[in-house]
């Protein structure tokens, strides 16, 4: 008798979070570290990048600085994969945001410049960049992905009984659209 | 309930852009741009490939994306197929979708450094002129070969880019002048014509695929076909590069 309750015991817990929410927690975090890493390697090619476009369209001040500006705030913001602060992760997609902006209007304006769009050192980084991009994508739908295996298994029984009775986590917050009220505007389009 | 079940599937898959089809082998044709002939020579390489340097290339040739943009599709495939070595994530998958005029090239993780964003786009803008003639067989074999190389292997047994359909497309400078060299060539030496030709292809081949083979035709597989099924649990993060024409 006694070891059947044991037994039954042992099938709840293991069938009720015990390993399933810590090992959907470090998924999380681990795809958390991934999304900034890509960011990161991203912040990586832009000093390079800056440079060669500064080389061809150096009375693109603005833009060029605005890119600056934008990697330096950019950078200076970190998430810690262990705490996922929503505040802290919204302040962050936001400044990543605006560096793709910022880059979005740089690689606009370089557009304008036939040298600087044949130069190969150019055409390299823009290959890189357009690569980075991706990865960036693929990471945070990744994340997203694993935000919600965690929340579901901390919020749809039987796994969240366990949750709430021993392990009292709090669901993580989703990666949200950073530019959102841009997006909800359609774009315009001039000629 | 089956019913129920197969309804399911359907909607599922109506709900996304584009099914990913069965990894079914090294080189997936569904827009018919090889011959079997062709399709089993590449395939075969690519078994070879993998079993000489272990790193899983394959082929995926689509005819439409139905609307999903290449990046997209291309990470839904290799994340189904898993293509490479769950230890060392060493696949690359080149997608290619015919009627979108888009191709892409999937780095696995294991092999971004080798196979990096920048040289993988650089075999795109190798393979572009190909399909701008709509030489999508050309292209594809060209692009792929490339892709062996960069990684360090070759394609041993891969058709040769056709000679004839090249001239039709209009003789290079280059290619006139190694015509004339070969004729004064073999007229001086008289009867080593057939060498000879066999110099010159390699040297039009080769100005066009590095490497590229000096038989016309192609050898059949050659080896042994083993080397297993494709798809051991590579892992992907998207990197590689993505082009159209």
């Amino acid at each position: 008798m006694k070891y059947i309750a044991l037994l039954i015991l042992a099938i709840l817990l293991s069938s009720c979070g015990m390993q399933s929410i810590p090992t959907s927690l470090n998924e999380v975090e681990a795809k958390w570290a991934e999304v900034q890493n890509q960011y990161k390697r991203r912040a990586d090619l832009i000093p390079n990048l800056v440079s060669t476009v500064k080389g061809y369209a150096s009375h693109e001040k603005e833009t060029l600085e605005a890119v600056i500006a934008a990697r330096a705030s950019a950078t200076s913001i970190k998430v810690d994969p262990t705490n996922l602060d929503p505040a802290q992760m919204q302040k962050y997609s936001k400044a990543q945001g605006q560096l793709s902006q910022a880059l979005g209007r740089l690689m606009m304006v370089s557009e304008r410049y036939p040298d600087l769009k044949a130069n190969q050192n150019f055409l390299d980084l823009q290959s890189q960049l357009e690569g980075t991009e991706n990865r960036i994508t693929i990471a945070r739908k990744r994340y997203i992905e694993a935000i919600k295996g965690f929340n579901n298994l901390i919020t749809v029984p039987p796994s969240s009984w366990y949750n709430s009775m021993f392990l009292k986590h709090t669901k993580k917050p989703q990666f949200t659209v950073e530019n959102y009220d841009k997006i909800k505007e359609a774009p315009k389009v001039q000629f | 309930m089956k019913a129920l079940l197969i309804l399911l599937l359907l909607s599922s898959s109506l709900l996304f852009a584009k099914a990913v089809p069965t990894n079914s082998g090294p080189v997936v044709d569904q827009a018919g741009v090889f011959s079997r002939h062709e399709k089993q020579a590449i395939s075969a390489s690519l078994r070879q490939l993998k079993q000489s340097i272990g790193a899983e290339v394959q082929v995926l040739i689509v005819d439409s994306l139905d609307g999903d943009n290449i990046e997209n599709y291309s990470i839904a495939v290799v994340d189904e197929w898993k293509i490479g070595s769950k230890q060392k994530d060493d696949g690359v998958l080149f997608l290619i979708a015919i009627k979108d005029r888009k191709m892409r090239i999937e780095v696995g993780d294991g092999l971004e450094g080798e196979l990096t964003d920048l040289k993988a786009s650089r075999i795109i803008s190798q393979v572009t002129p190909y399909f701008k003639q709509g030489k999508y067989r050309d292209g594809i074999i060209v692009g792929t070969s490339l892709i062996a190389q960069t990684i360090g292997g070759e394609l041993k047994a891969a058709p040769t880019v056709r000679r004839t359909r090249r001239k039709s497309g209009g003789m290079s400078i280059v290619s006139i002048l190694f015509f004339i060299i070969f004729f004064a060539l073999s007229s001086g030496r008289g009867g080593r014509g057939g060498r000879g030709g066999g110099i010159l292809n390699a040297l039009i081949l080769g100005s066009m695929l590095s490497g590229g083979r000096s038989s016309s035709g192609f050898s059949s597989g050659g080896g042994s076909f083993g080397g297993g099924s494709f798809g051991g649990g590579g892992g992907f993060s998207g990197g590689g590069a993505s082009g159209g024409w």
